[in-house]
């Protein structure tokens, strides 16, 4: 009998020659997703999982020593760090604010971008510059505008609006990391949601026109629920982001504003002696965090 | 009373394309709880027209005026005009009861109850209390349609304007809402503007039927004025279906003559002294087929096309082709000789260059 790949892949001659066509189906199916599985498996699977190993282990500095296990000692520590705690905090802050200021602004200026007008296209790409520009020059950019001596943002707070005592370095602040998230990551909504708000029949509004809704009630009214699944999206998206935020944070601030995602890079890499099993544990229990709150989010507000 | 008039009004976009005149200086007086259609064929102006008097779109030049007030520059919503859109344009987030009272919530002066109860009464007339709890997306066509119109007459508008409301629908619901339109027109006596591209809906439907194309007003009259007395080639053609048969000939002398047979006397020079072509216009139905009448011609069969209650002959005469809608029994077959007649009180005359209607001074004596 031959043999041939094609009936070796529908697992004619392989397999018992009495199963039916929908069993034959099923295998078939999982043969071809079988080089899915093993390359997802182990791009993802294996270093999570080696990564859940490490937390419960003490990683000596030499290499050619293997980690030790010290079972749940870097949890328990943890739990008793002032310092994650801090982290947590600035994190949930850093994520929520930045969120909902990235948001708000790309639906404000999407909206603005509702009716095509001449040079849109242009305005359009203007308006992406923030985005696409490279993370490394605008962190820098900013730093220089945000400078403690010289810097033009902390004289006009400090001296001319007199909002905070002279002396405090503004680039030590989370609320500024959060002003330069929002403007960086705003675009980001801004073309999602335009695609939407777009796509929103003019109808809708000229049929709310003739009913009398002002302004605010059209907006509250048409805009908003046609917007609903989008903004969630756009939401949720930039919430997993920020949450594991690292680069922008870190050019920006350093180490003066611990966040979870700088704090696991300083313990595990930055601090003398390195304290990898640590960091690894701050790691997994982020991941466990973040999953948590993505469940609840799409359950909760979603409805998908 | 609320009678709607448009004096001059004309539409002009101007845009990188250039200057277009969408409606073109267009007079126009609906009556009292009127049921107008405005109809012509696609961009024609009808649309702007009604959405000049929605005040969605600007008005160029002219006024538009509904009862004494002069409307063109108040907005939409101060115009006191309900309107029906192709797509029926239901808030997707609200339910059908929700739609409904959107207008009646921001017109204010109304409690809850109230609006519930306008609703609800609304909603009893066009059969539809049983779906009022259900989003835009439960409904069918039908029913979003019939939440549309419910949307818009709850508010008893001064005006009822409606935009190609059925084209949507398949054609047995298209009927059913047509005799439902009417129905309701008839129990509220609303003035009603109604724009469609369907001859046919506007000969059923309207009171008054205002003829539109290129912009320009070509007759407004009642339906069957328009049919049976055209002002002009275009809506001669425009009105009925299969629609008029048209023959142009230049005329010889006074005498205006079809398949060498007399038909009359016009004044055959036009404006600037010229002799005048002049077109002649035939309707199907008014052809018989197998018997000689006023005018008469041989003619050979084409086609037959079977109509369960008739035929459509398409017939050659003197290398012109002619569309006769025949009763069923005259079923010729392809090939055939057939004698063709018209009595001439039926047929229509225009000139050739105008388009414009032309009557006879004398007929011919048979």
């Amino acid at each position: 009998m031959s043999t041939s790949f094609r009936d070796w892949i529908a697992g004619r001659s392989v397999f018992d020659r009495d199963m039916t066509i929908k069993q034959k189906e099923m295998l078939l199916g999982y043969v071809l997703i079988l080089p899915s599985v093993l390359l997802v498996g182990a791009s993802l699977v294996y270093p999570v999982a080696y990564n859940i190993y490490l937390s419960f282990t003490e990683i000596p500095v030499d290499p050619t020593q293997s980690p030790e296990w010290v079972g749940l000692a870097n949890y328990q520590a943890l739990v008793s760090d002032p310092e994650f705690w801090e982290a947590v905090q600035n994190t949930l802050i850093f994520t929520f604010f930045s969120d909902v200021g990235a948001t708000a602004l790309g639906l404000g200026v999407a909206l603005l971008f509702r009716n095509k007008f001449r040079g849109d296209g242009i305005m359009r790409g203007l308006v992406l510059l923030p985005y696409i520009a490279p993370l490394i020059a605008i962190a820098f950019t900013w730093r220089w505008l945000l400078q403690p001596t010289y810097g033009i943002v902390p004289h006009l707070l400090q001296d001319v609006l007199e909002l905070y005592p002279s002396g405090t370095n503004i680039r030590e602040t989370l609320g500024m990391v959060i002003l330069f998230d929002t403007w960086r990551y705003f675009p980001f909504a801004f073309l999602l949601i335009l695609a939407r708000v777009r796509s929103i029949p003019n109808e809708l509004y000229e049929a709310a026109k003739i009913d009398g809704a002002g302004r605010v009630a059209r907006f509250k009214d048409i805009t908003l629920p046609e917007l609903k699944f989008v903004l969630a999206a756009v939401f949720l998206l930039r919430w997993i982001w920020n949450f594991n935020v690292f680069s922008d944070v870190w050019l920006f601030v350093g180490n003066n504003v611990p966040i979870l995602g700088t704090f696991v890079y300083v313990r595990g890499f930055n601090t003398i002696p390195p304290n990898q099993g640590y960091a690894a544990a701050v790691a997994n229990l982020m991941v466990i965090g973040l999953f948590v709150m993505v469940i609840g989010y799409v359950k909760y507000f979603l409805d998908w | 009373m609320t009678r709607v008039t448009l004096e001059g009004v004309s539409k002009v976009y101007n845009d990188a394309q250039g200057t277009e005149r969408a409606v073109d200086d267009l007079n126009m007086t609906i009556g009292d709880g009127q049921f107008a259609v405005i109809v012509g064929p696609s961009g024609c102006g009808k649309t702007t027209t009604l959405r000049m008097i929605a005040g969605l779109e600007t008005v160029t030049e002219g006024t538009i005026n509904i009862g004494d007030r002069e409307v063109q520059d108040l907005a939409p919503a101060e115009r006191n005009v309900a309107m029906v859109f192709q797509n029926y344009a239901l808030y997707p987030s609200m339910t059908g009861r929700e739609n409904m009272a959107y207008g009646l919530k921001h017109a204010g002066g109304m409690s809850k109850d109230e609006r519930d109860e306008h609703v609800t009464e609304m909603a009893e007339l066009l059969e539809i209390t049983d779906i009022l709890d259900d989003t835009p997306d439960e409904m069918s066509g039908g029913q979003k349609q019939r939440v549309a119109l419910g949307r818009a007459i709850v508010r008893e508008p001064d005006v009822f304007l409606l935009d190609e409301p059925l084209s949507n629908l398949d054609a047995k619901l298209r009927s059913e809402m047509r005799r439902e339109l009417q129905r309701i027109h008839r129990d509220l006596d609303i003035t009603t503007i109604y724009v469609t591209h369907d001859q046919k809906e506007a000969m059923t439907m309207s009171d008054r039927i205002a003829i539109l194309n290129d912009g320009r007003l070509q007759q407004a009259a009642s339906p069957e004025e328009a049919y049976t007395q055209p002002a002009n080639r275009f809506v001669g053609e425009f009105l009925g279906s299969p629609s008029m048969n048209t023959v142009e000939r230049s005329v010889d002398g006074e005498t205006v003559s079809l398949f060498g047979q007399e038909l009359g006397t016009i004044d055959s020079t036009g404006a600037d002294g010229r002799v005048r072509n002049v077109v002649f216009g035939l309707r199907p139905e008014d052809i018989v087929v197998g018997e000689s009448r006023d005018l008469s011609a041989t003619a050979s069969v084409t086609e037959v096309e079977y109509q369960g209650d008739g035929n459509f002959l398409f017939l050659s005469v003197e290398n012109t082709d002619m569309t006769v809608r025949a009763p069923a029994s005259v079923r010729p077959s392809p090939g055939d000789l057939v004698t063709a007649g018209i009595d001439r009180a039926n047929v229509y005359l225009f000139d050739a260059d105008s388009g414009e209607a032309i009557s006879l001074k004398n007929q011919a004596v048979q």
